[in-house]
């Protein structure tokens, strides 16, 4: 029994024949097609051109599984805005894999989550151990909903990103999510994997308190309308001050929603606001916040997102002792990376948990979403501002 | 300050906010200069190229580093053809190719001309519209530089699928028109080292000529050098042969006397009448034993003692007369011996020079030609002022005086006029120099040979080598001083000048 996992990172330009360059260098010196590819490209890419080039590459039966990110991470390198893709193939016989996608996630939500978990599960000859997912974040959906309607189904640990374009936006576009040879938006793909294979994960995000709390009077789904009975869009900018774009506005400022479940009264789920909406007053969230919830706000420091990653490093390298990572997933939230830790220190953070976790024997690719997923409390938990990593391994 | 729960809860809260609005704006600065600092990577990816050579290659990393290491899709940089109312595509970034021509318009252009940069997105309304439309590019940066007198347009941007994921902004376009005016100034300084290159080849190439030429100067150099050394030798031994010359004839005007007191000597001893004693001597042996007899009886022996006296006075005659030739002939010996010595004191004193006294190395020169002067004819006249000796080579002035002697014998020859004269003059001067002037009653020298009279080869004489001026203008100037000629003209004689600078004698 085997896992095989071959990647390749590229920032070459020319949609088309780069999608195809990356079919060559996946496949390359092997018979065996992989069982799936999965793919994140930069929105610079044509990318249905890549696509198609890509499918050139590989051939009609091979599955392809990816989306649109701020930024990709590969081995030993990043790429964040320009021309930018990252691909990894997953093959072997310990390996089982299914894939799908659904589409116009913001409308019944739930059972959207579950006919993609019901879509995974139909299609493997043992109950998924890992799903992997991705979605457009940006549209509207309350990612919570469908992640329990998919987790219903699939019934294991879930993890993903939201689809993502450049940081340096005038107002929010379109995200993409690729499933075979279509290109998506307002979707959710996915990837599930049973088999021979072990799983390992972890996150880290990096945030702290700054002790001022505020409650949600009025909300509707992931929609943030009122805190302390004022309009959410006035308190934010109240805390915030002006600001001249949208990205800076939000992407600086964190709040903290109390874990289900939580040990200690200091665990909180880390959200950013994705756009503000002037006219309503509200605040569009990843994922929904009930009324009555106490919200808490956070800061970031360079030194302790740096430091978290390390130590997520730390804790994955003690846990993998007798385990050979084939294949890591990297989950890096766009607003951590060159927005606010600078391309070096991001480069350097990545390469520190690359030789940390698997070294040059795993297979890396890595995206940089609008919004991780990671399990929490036994179930998929929306995250903003983390940096969660999967490891497969034998 | 509050102390009370609600009011520490409240400036904490207060705090906290503050805390979290600076951080807000430092995130805002963090932006910043991370666009800064990807624009210095741009500057420095270019930069690093500044040694590149081409114009070519300087563009096309120009594109390759702006697409490269923004977000930014496309970059091309046109050549503005006015005349043919375009813009066509020097070059363009390879990841998402730029049309090859944009067309033009006065419109276009004028706009360009007065909008030397600036962004454009598409649905704004804009002359260069139709450009970035024909571009396929939704919002770009353009900017106009002029290189060499060419207007080139540079345009960065996105096309028209994803252009709404970006937001060019200003800060964008200052760094984008800086970056293209750096690529100007490099353009710029290609052409200019281009330029530089071709001058120093031209450079490197003259030098090249001018080291030939300058090799073949100094191998025409050292031909002339030992040219030089070979003519220095001629000449010296066309002096010597002059010297010789004199020498020779005087000793043999000399011989021709040694020869007659020879002949008179040889003649006077051939005639002498030795014989007539062994025949007296013989006759008397013959007759010892009755030599009272036969010098009483004997007709022949009567005759014997008048005969032994007259031999005797003969022969006492005769060898009085051989020992005057013979001391004639010792004269004339030591005379050959005294013009051998003279020109000895000459042979082995080249470039030494010595207190001499001008009059008395004339005189020498005279001594010398004197029986040649005499052969011909010539008098001389001698005219010295009073002069106190001098350092001198006198080797170098007796050759001089000695060729200007020659050449004034053969010029009062061949005119063939009377009275044949030479007049040697010497004279001080002031600012310490001495002349001496020798004149002649010759030839003359025409006007038009005047110019070349002292140069190699030049001469009027049918045998001559005209080696004798030029080599003695040549030791006048060794020795600091001139030698000039001044005629009249055809027939009208000569007078050449040995001037001398004065350098007395250490004492």
């Amino acid at each position: 029994m085997s896992l095989t996992a071959r990647s390749h990172i590229t920032s070459e330009g020319n949609s088309f024949e780069t999608g195809r360059e990356t079919a060559v260098r996946l496949t390359e010196g092997t018979s065996v097609l992989p069982k799936l590819v999965v793919v994140y490209t930069t929105v610079n890419h044509d990318q249905h051109a890549f696509l198609r080039g890509l499918r050139g590459g590989l051939g009609e039966d091979v599955p392809v599984v990816g989306c649109s990110a701020q930024g990709v991470i590969g081995a030993g390198r990043i790429r964040e805005e320009g021309y930018g893709a990252s691909a990894l193939a997953l093959g072997g016989d310990a390996i089982d894999v299914a894939h799908g996608s659904v589409q116009d996630i913001q409308v019944d939500t739930l059972e959207k989550g579950k006919r993609l978990g019901r879509e995974l599960v139909a299609q493997l000859p043992a109950p998924p151990k890992i799903v992997v997912l991705h979605f457009d974040p940006i549209c509207g959906v309350d990612i919570g909903l469908f992640m329990e309607g998919l987790h219903s189904e699939v019934e294991c640990e879930v993890v993903g990103g939201g689809a993502a374009h450049s940081f340096y936006y005038e107002s929010l576009q379109t995200t993409y999510q690729h499933h075979g040879d279509k290109v998506l938006s307002r979707a959710a793909v996915g990837f599930a994997l049973s088999g021979g294979f072990s799983t390992d994960m972890d996150i880290c995000h990096g945030c702290a308190s700054v002790g001022v709390d505020l409650t949600v009077t009025r909300s509707e789904g992931n929609r943030l309308f009122e805190l302390d009975h004022r309009p959410a869009v006035e308190v934010w900018s109240e805390i915030c001050g002006p600001s001249e774009t949208v990205a800076g506005h939000l992407a600086s400022l964190a709040i903290g929603i109390p874990v289900p479940d939580a040990k200690s009264e200091d665990e909180y789920l880390i959200r950013a606001a994705y756009s503000a909406d002037p006219e309503s007053g509200g605040i569009v969230l990843g994922s929904h916040v009930p009324v009555g919830t106490r919200i808490m706000l956070h800061h970031r420091t360079v030194e302790n997102v740096l430091d978290g990653a390390a130590r997520m490093g730390a804790r994955l390298r003690a846990r993998l002792q007798g385990t050979t990572p084939r294949a890591v997933f990297a989950f890096e939230c766009g607003a951590r990376a060159r927005p606010f830790l600078g391309e070096a220190a991001t480069l350097s953070e990545n390469l520190a948990l690359q030789e940390a976790v698997g070294g040059a024997g795993a297979a890396w690719i890595g995206m940089m979403p609008w919004g991780e997923i990671f399990p929490m409390g036994g179930r998929p938990t929306f995250h903003n501002y983390s940096y969660p990593l999967l490891v497969l391994g034998e | 300050m509050a102390t009370d729960p609600s009011s520490l809860l409240e400036t904490l809260r207060s705090k906290a906010m503050l805390l979290l609005r600076r951080e807000r704006e430092v995130f805002e600065l963090r932006q910043e200069r991370a666009r800064i600092e990807v624009w210095l990577n741009v500057f420095q990816r270019l930069s690093l190229d500044f040694q590149s050579r081409s114009s070519e290659d300087l563009q096309a990393r120009w594109c390759a580093a702006i697409v490269g290491e923004l977000c930014i899709q496309s970059a091309g940089i046109y050549r503005i053809d006015r005349a043919g109312r375009c813009a066509r595509l020097l070059r363009g970034s390879a990841q998402a190719p730029l049309s090859p021509e944009l067309p033009g318009s006065e419109e276009i252009f004028g706009f360009l001309a007065q909008n030397r940069s600036g962004s454009f997105a598409a649905g704004a309304p804009s002359a260069l519209a139709p450009l970035a439309q024909a571009a396929n590019l939704g919002k770009l940066y353009w900017l106009c530089v002029s290189v060499r007198g060419e207007c080139l347009l540079l345009l960065a941007g996105f096309s028209t699928d994803t252009s709404r994921f970006f937001s060019p902004n200003e800060n964008d376009l200052g760094h984008f028109v800086l970056f293209g005016n750096h690529l100007g100034a490099l353009l710029d300084n290609i052409a200019l080292i281009a330029e530089l290159d071709r001058e120093r080849s031209d450079l490197s190439a003259s030098n090249g000529e001018l080291d030939a030429r300058l090799r073949e100067l100094r191998e025409a150099q050292t031909k002339l050098v030992e040219s030089s050394q070979l003519l220095a030798q001629a000449s010296r031994r066309a002096g010597m042969a002059d010297i010789a010359t004199g020498v020779l004839h005087n000793v043999g005007n000399v011989l021709n006397s040694v020869n007659v007191s020879a002949e008179v000597a040889g003649g006077r001893l051939r005639a002498m009448k030795i014989a007539g004693v062994t025949r007296a001597a013989e006759l008397l042996q013959r007759n010892a034993a009755t030599l009272g007899d036969f010098l009483t009886h004997d007709e022949r022996g009567r005759k014997l003692p008048a005969y032994l006296l007259e031999l005797g006075a003969h022969l006492t005659s005769e060898t009085g007369a051989i020992a005057g030739e013979l001391r004639v002939l010792g004269e004339h010996i030591d005379h050959i011996k005294s013009i051998i010595a003279k020109q000895q004191a000459y042979a082995w004193t080249a470039g030494v020079t010595e207190p001499c006294a001008l009059s008395s190395l004339v005189e020498d020169a005279l001594g010398l030609a004197e029986r040649s002067l005499a052969q011909d004819g010539i008098t001389i006249e001698r005219d010295y002022a009073e002069a106190p000796k001098v350092l001198l080579d006198r080797h170098k002035v007796l050759q001089i005086l000695v060729n200007l002697l020659s050449n004034a014998r053969h010029a009062i020859a061949d005119s063939g006029t009377e009275p044949k004269r030479i007049r040697v003059s010497t004279r001080l001067h002031p600012g310490e120099r001495l002349s001496l002037s020798i004149e002649d009653s010759g030839v003359g020298i025409r006007p038009e040979d005047m110019g070349r009279l002292f140069t190699h080869g030049f001469t009027t004489k049918a045998h001559g080598h005209g080696f004798g001026l030029h080599t003695s203008a040549i030791a006048a100037r060794e020795m600091g001083g001139s030698l000039t000629c001044e005629s009249a003209g055809a027939l009208r004689g000569a007078t050449f000048t040995l001037e001398l600078p004065v350098r007395a004698p250490e004492t």
